[in-house]
């Protein structure tokens, strides 16, 4: 297993130093040098930009090996400033070819600085290490939680709350707040998993006990998106840091093991899917490069660099022959993967195509974008079968596994499903927020969706009935987690960190606790399976012989008989 | 030739010269500052010569934990001057601890009212502070303080985020007119790429600007400013969205409005705005400040303005789309002019105290003969004529220039040269109407002001208008235009002095229009339609203007429909034409902005410049020079009927319109000549130029498709070949902004009056007028009298005279010394120019 090591910008190490502080020492690239180029010069100069002459020059100033390579190294000769054109281009005196284009010059501190830094013999110095997630300030700020609301459809009955006659319904309230949104979901092929990505966290929700069996946080940066391989052997992580690198994170989701990790994108990985037969896997990223990679070698097998802007997503064809890839530049393009070639060009698009996925018998293709409809393709020939409208903007869309039914992510917090052969929607669900991602159950009966107010929901895709949601925030101790249902019964690690509201009433925390927090009601939903709606448990000492209707109905006296 | 050059160069040397008038430096001593300030920042001032302290603003509110207000303290000194003395006061809060004074910032401490007092000497001063919900822990409002921010921090400008396309994938609405849209961008798209809600400090939208990471707009601001407290504090609280009902501005005030000041010294503006939700807030960290003159005064980020140079120059102050003005005022050291009987006309006594504020002294009048010259051009664009010229001179009436005047206004060239104006105006233009459409209106622009249309009428006629194009002449302004769009923008461009253009796609950015307000206006003419007609034959292609009973214009961006109601104006409808609606609104005697751009249209004509400038640019942060003469002048065209040979009569017999255009010691330091103390210099526009050039040497030009004879001010449209006049920068009339006619030089031009076969031909065409004398064998002096006469408008001077004599004599010929003579005085600047 080979890990990459990755140039760490600077910006995640010690401010640089103070040219006027350290006077003596020699000069070096990491400490004093790069520090000055990254204020001034590398939001063109880099590594990212080095392809795009137009921007770069072929000039890249933002690590020593680029330095030294190609168009850079003619620019500056060690122990010789006189002689360097870097030099030569900061102390031009006609603005217009003077550098950093349209820009005040540098200071002559700065200039001074890199001027002794040539002369000294342009020494490298010592990169700064590799940190994982370090913080972007070194002042810690104390950010407690605020409540976050949530929300269920049950009425307490007056019998809990002091005789006080709720004006709504119940809502859990838990110190949650703010949640990272989600931003991707995946079932395992055996269906035991649901895997849950937000900023800097997987978490792996086992379904039968209704909670987080594994949590994944040294996924560094964002997680845009979450593949189980096809004999759920390994979790594939896409991520990276946006504008800096895009990563790859494989994971044994059994046990949590980082199994291997690479970048090479420059940006963060928008999507990865899995080549359906071969050990190979293909990124869609933010740097407008799709690339497909050996995953035992960590290598890169391919670059198609065709599109025109950022590469939202990716998919292979069952046959594993060709890729399709959606993209910012309003277009889908078909990839053979023998000649890194596009084949067929998906057109028609007016604005950034958001989501790609192939139907199972790889006849058709999906797509949906911010232009508001979802589009169905044939695979073969790139003409649109169907544009079905007024759907907002798609930012996901997926194939359920028997290819009957589609499930779209919509911007407008609906999640639909429609009928992959029709077209026809048939049914929406309200997911609280913007829908960022949605996955199907390999059953098929269950799909998941994944909302920007950080909640994950399952669903009971026939009956459109939401079974349960699930939380899970980080705590200065591990992650705290929590899964609820419509129902108001809830499941999480303490009693304490659930506390109750309704309109117009007050509601007493353990008799609430006694009536709702119940786990095996929570693992049954979970499972598709029906739960019976709470009721408190007759009054134990009914002044008259009991009745069958008596707790159900509210009566002023009988809570009198239950406060002590 | 040889000969001509040596001519030429006498000529310039000796007569007039209008580089005489521009671009003086200004004597050294009037650069000394002066009072010294102190260490370069605000001038101490001594207790002893204070006559009273105003603190600023009068009241304020400090509502929630962040809010913050800064005040300020003039002192009026005894010798009428200002002075700012914010940094000598003493600060005092009430008793009560409701508030804390850091400095001249006032924050919260509690519910309650309080009282600020300052005090200086024995002065003393008092403001009310309202303070609300100090200790509440108030969520960051997206749309009132985050936008704020954002606008402050320049990354929605139109050169980064806001542009089209966004800049490196990341889209901001342009100035934040669109919230919804830029917390989705900012928040949600990419897959939330640009913020982490977990540890805000990771977002992208801090560690960019503060440039811990690349950023290709540099440094917009430090860890720690207050634009990044107020995103962090945000983020931290979740990021949330705008709410659907959040506080619109009402108004911004800006303390003080304006300020007398000395060069080098400064001045702290504070700026409230006032919400809709009633909370007034101090803003003056969050405003977009911007000079408009950068040579007079300066602004800082945080509103401290200083005063650089003499003169009147004024701060734009930007904050959520509206816009307000700062008026810096510092004096020309020339003293009072030498009090001069007060003025009979009412401009002139307008500018008296004016000139008297800025210590500025105009020119004196100008003598007869230019005054003569100057006015035929300038009412009816045409020379006077060597019997006029002889005539009013010999004229002995003390009121023999409103004599002239009048005797102008009835002239048939009158009508000639104002409808000239009034086509390129509304853009008549063969291109669009097609010949007969163009004669059309142009007949008509030529009936109205024959028959001395009002002015309201006329605007009337043409908002209104509908029919057929070859015979209701005012109804080919639909045709020049294409939607209600096109419509509403030049109506009010060319008729209220206001361009709504930007406001089409956005906000615009240095006005309170709003797309609201633009699509408003254009549902006045969403029901104009256009068909074809045949009643001039199977291919007449005549065009009939008609309204339809229904149509509707809706909102681009909200969607949904929006109804008509004008700038600033209520909603209004009319079953039948709502344009009637629209035009009576225009013309109604309290419409703010119809008499205003006329009046200013019709002054610039005159006198070169616009009491604002550009004239078809009236908004609240392009402030007139003199807002009291703009609505006086206004205000008695108003009273008059709207005619528009009053106003004219109104401008020309006022004196400083018959000002020398030679500068005067009172007034050289008023390069610009912003303030009319003397006539401008003018070169002849195109039409004036050619005619001019036919009538001095008596040979007229031919136009294309037009009898001889026609003369260039008389040509309908500028689809009338003439290479002369475009050179001279005769305007297509294509877009609708008065700039289209170009005054600037070019080499053409030169070339084209120096050496070009046009000119040469003109004066030795046989019937020409030398031919002619020639042929009646005229008497050599007199010649040479008529040729001054009718090139530069004045007799020659006796030693013009005997050097043209002499000249004639050397020549090879006397008529070839007549031809050269005439050339060189038709290059000379004298003729070019309208002085």
């Amino acid at each position: 297993m080979t890990i990459l090591l990755f140039f760490c910008l600077s910006w995640q190490s010690e401010p640089p130093k103070t040219p006027a502080s350290a006077p003596k020492a020699d000069p070096t690239y990491w400490a004093d040098i790069q520090p000055i180029f990254r204020k001034h010069c590398t939001a063109c100069h880099s590594e990212k930009h080095l392809k795009s002459s137009e921007v770069s020059a072929g000039i890249a100033l933002d690590r020593f090996d680029l330095m030294r390579q190609g168009k850079t190294q003619k620019m500056w000769h060690p122990g010789h400033s006189d002689k360097s054109r870097l030099l030569e281009v900061l102390l031009e005196t006609d603005p217009e070819q003077r550098m950093p284009r349209d820009a005040d010059p540098l200071s002559a501190a700065e200039i001074d600085l890199i001027k002794r830094w040539l002369d000294t013999g342009a020494m490298e110095g010592t990169p700064p290490k590799e940190v994982a997630l370090a913080p972007g300030s070194t002042v810690k700020r104390h950010r407690p939680r605020f409540d976050l609301v949530l929300p269920t459809q049950f009425t307490p009955p007056p019998a809990l709350t002091a005789g006080q006659a709720a004006k709504g319904r119940l809502e859990l309230v838990a110190k949650a707040g703010p949640l990272d949104p989600i931003t991707a979901l995946a079932f395992s092929p055996d269906g035991q998993w649901l895997a849950v990505g937000s900023h800097g966290q997987v978490v792996l929700w086992a379904l039968d006990a209704a909670q987080p069996k594994q949590v994944l946080t040294d996924s560094l940066g964002a997680v845009n998106d979450l593949k189980f391989n096809a004999d759920g052997s390994l979790l594939a992580v896409a991520g990276g840091q946006p504008s800096v690198r895009g990563e790859i994170r494989l994971y044994n989701p059994a046990t949590g093991q980082l199994v291997g990790h690479w970048g090479g994108h420059h940006d963060v990985v928008f999507t990865v899917a899995f080549h359906p037969k071969e050990r190979k896997i293909a990124s869609a990223s933010f740097d407008r490069t799709v690339r497909v990679w050996d995953i035992d070698k960590q290598e890169c097998l391919l670059e198609y660099t065709g599109h025109s802007d950022s590469v939202y997503a990716v998919a292979f064809t069952p046959d594993g022959q060709s890729l399709l890839t959606a993209s910012k530049d309003r277009t889908l393009r078909k990839v053979q993967l023998a000649t890194g070639k596009s084949e067929l060009t998906f057109s028609g698009m007016s604005e950034d195509v958001m989501t790609v996925a192939v139907s199972p018998d790889g006849k058709q293709v999906i797509s949906g974008g911010l232009d508001r409809g979802l589009c169905f393709w044939n695979a073969a020939t790139a003409e649109r079968i169907r544009l079905v409208a007024g759907a907002g903007s798609l930012l996901e869309v997926a194939y359920s596994p028997d290819g009957q039914w589609v499930g779209t992510a919509g911007a407008d917090s609906q999640l639909r499903i429609w009928n992959a052969q029709s077209g026809a929607l048939v049914r929406s669900m309200n997911a609280g927020s913007l829908v960022y991602a949605v996955a199907f159950h390999p059953d098929g009966k269950r799909i998941a969706s994944g909302s920007f107010d950080g909640q994950v929901r399952l669903w009971d895709r026939n009956s459109g009935r939401l079974l349960s949601h699930f939380l899970a925030w980080r705590q200065d101790q591990g992650t705290a987690w929590l899964a609820y249902l419509p129902e108001g019964y809830w499941h999480g690690q303490t009693r304490d960190q659930v506390h109750y509201q309704a309109p117009g009433a007050s509601v007493p925390i353990e008799q609430t606790h006694d009536l709702l927090m119940k786990a095996e009601y929570v693992k049954k939903a979970v499972q598709g399976e029906a739960v019976p709606p709470a009721t408190l448990p007759a009054p134990p000492k009914p002044p008259v012989a009991p009745s069958p209707t008596k707790p159900t109905t509210p009566t002023p006296t009988s809570p009198a008989g239950k406060s002590p | 030739m040889l000969n001509k050059v040596l001519i030429l160069g006498w000529l310039c040397a000796c007569a007039w010269l209008p580089a005489r008038m521009v671009g003086e430096d200004k004597p050294t001593d009037e650069r000394q500052p002066a009072a010294k300030p102190t260490d370069g920042k605000v001038l101490q001032v001594d207790a002893a010569t204070i006559e009273g302290i105003t603190v600023y603003p009068p009241s304020a509110q400090l509502d929630g934990p962040r809010s913050e207000q800064r005040f300020i303290v003039l002192a009026r000194l005894k010798n009428g001057q200002e002075a700012d003395v914010t940094d000598q006061v003493a600060w005092e809060a009430s008793s009560g601890g409701e508030f804390a004074m850091d400095g001249p910032i006032a924050r919260p401490r509690k519910d309650g009212q309080g009282k600020l007092t300052v005090r200086l000497g024995h002065w003393q001063a008092q403001s009310d502070v309202i303070i609300k919900q100090a200790a509440k822990d108030l969520q960051v409002d997206f749309a009132t303080e985050v936008i704020p921010a954002l606008n402050k921090l320049g990354c929605n400008q139109g050169a980064c985020h806001g542009a089209q396309h966004g800049k490196g994938g990341f889209r901001l609405s342009l100035f934040g007119f669109d919230p919804p849209f830029d917390h989705d961008q900012i928040v949600k798209s990419a897959e939330g790429r640009r913020v982490v809600m977990g540890e805000p400090e990771q977002s992208l939208l801090l560690l960019k600007p503060t440039l811990r990471m690349e950023h290709g707009g540099g440094e917009r601001m430090k860890g720690g400013s207050p634009g990044y407290e107020r995103l962090l504090h945000w983020l931290e609280q979740g990021a949330p969205g705008p709410r659907p009902d959040h506080a619109k501005l009402v108004s911004l005030d800006v303390f003080p409005r304006q300020r007398l000041m000395q060069p080098e010294e400064r001045q702290q503006i504070v700026v409230q705005a006032r919400w809709s939700d009633g909370r007034l807030e101090d803003v003056t960290s969050w405003c977009q400040y911007d000079a408009m003159n950068e040579a007079l005064s300066s602004i800082s980020a945080s509103g401290l303005v200083a005063c650089l140079d003499r003169g009147e120059s004024h701060i734009m102050i930007r904050f959520m789309g509206q816009a307000a003005v700062f008026t810096v005022t510092s004096p020309f050291p020339h003293g009072p002019s030498e009090s001069e009987p007060a003025a009979a006309h009412f401009i002139d006594r307008h500018f008296e105290s004016k000139w008297r504020q800025l210590g500025l002294s105009p020119s004196p009048v100008c003598s007869d003969e230019v005054f003569l010259r100057r006015v035929h051009l300038d009412l009816i664009g045409t020379l006077p004529a060597p019997e006029e010229i002889k005539a009013f001179l010999a004229d002995a009436r003390a009121d023999k220039r409103t004599h002239l005047i009048e005797q102008l206004l009835d002239r048939p060239e009158f009508i000639d040269y104002w409808a000239l104006k009034w086509g390129d105006l509304l853009r008549n233009n063969r291109a669009y109407l097609d010949q007969k459409g163009m004669w059309s209106l142009h007949h008509w622009v030529r009936g109205a002001i024959r028959d001395e249309m009002p002015m309201d009428q006329f605007v009337k006629n043409i908002v209104t208008a509908q029919g057929s194009t070859y015979r209701e002449g005012p109804a080919n302004f639909f045709r020049i235009g294409t939607s209600a769009m096109d419509w509403a923008e030049t109506t009010s461009q060319v008729f209220l002095g206001v361009r709504l253009q930007c406001a089409k796609c956005h906000h615009h950015p240095f006005e309170k229009w709003s797309q609201d307000d633009y699509y408003g206006m254009a549902a006045f003419f969403t029901r104009v339609g256009s068909k074809n007609s045949q009643e001039f034959g199977l291919f007449g292609r005549e065009t009939v203007i008609f309204v339809r009973p229904n149509g509707e214009q809706t909102h681009p961006r909200k969607g949904g429909v929006v109804r008509p109601h004008p700038l600033d104006g209520p909603e209004m409808n009319d079953e039948l034409d709502r344009r009637f609606k629209l035009a009576e609104w225009i013309v109604d005697k309290n419409n703010p902005f119809f008499a205003r751009n006329m009046v200013n249209r019709f002054w610039a004509y005159l006198l070169g410049r616009g009491i604002v400038e550009p004239v078809d640019d009236l908004r609240a942060t392009n402030p007139p020079i003199h807002p009291e003469l703009l609505d006086a002048l206004a205000q008695d065209w108003i009273d008059h009927g709207y005619s528009l040979k009053h106003l004219l009569k109104t401008i020309a017999t006022s004196k400083v319109y018959q000002h020398s255009s030679d500068a005067a010691p009172g007034n050289a330091s008023d390069v610009e000549n912003k303030y009319f103390t003397r006539y401008p210099v003018k070169r002849l526009t195109a039409e004036q130029l050619a005619d001019a050039l036919d009538d001095a040497t008596g040979s007229r030009e031919k136009y294309p498709g037009l009898p001889l004879g026609t003369r260039a001010i008389q040509l309908p449209d500028s689809g009338v070949r003439s290479y002369l006049l475009d050179v001279f920068g005769r305007p297509k009339r294509q877009i609708v902004c008065e700039c289209e006619r170009t005054m600037s030089p070019n080499i053409a031009q030169a070339l084209h009056l120096v050496n070009g076969d046009v000119i040469n031909g003109k004066i030795s065409r046989a019937g020409g007028r030398i031919d002619l004398r020639f042929k009646e064998k005229q008497e050599l002096s007199a010649l040479v009298e008529e040729l001054y006469l009718v090139t530069v408008s004045r007799p020659p001077k006796p030693e013009e005279m005997r050097t043209a004599l002499e000249l004639m004599q050397s020549a090879p010929a006397p008529r070839v010394g007549a031809e050269d003579l005439l050339w060189a005085l038709l290059n000379s600047r004298e003729f070019l120019f309208n002085h």
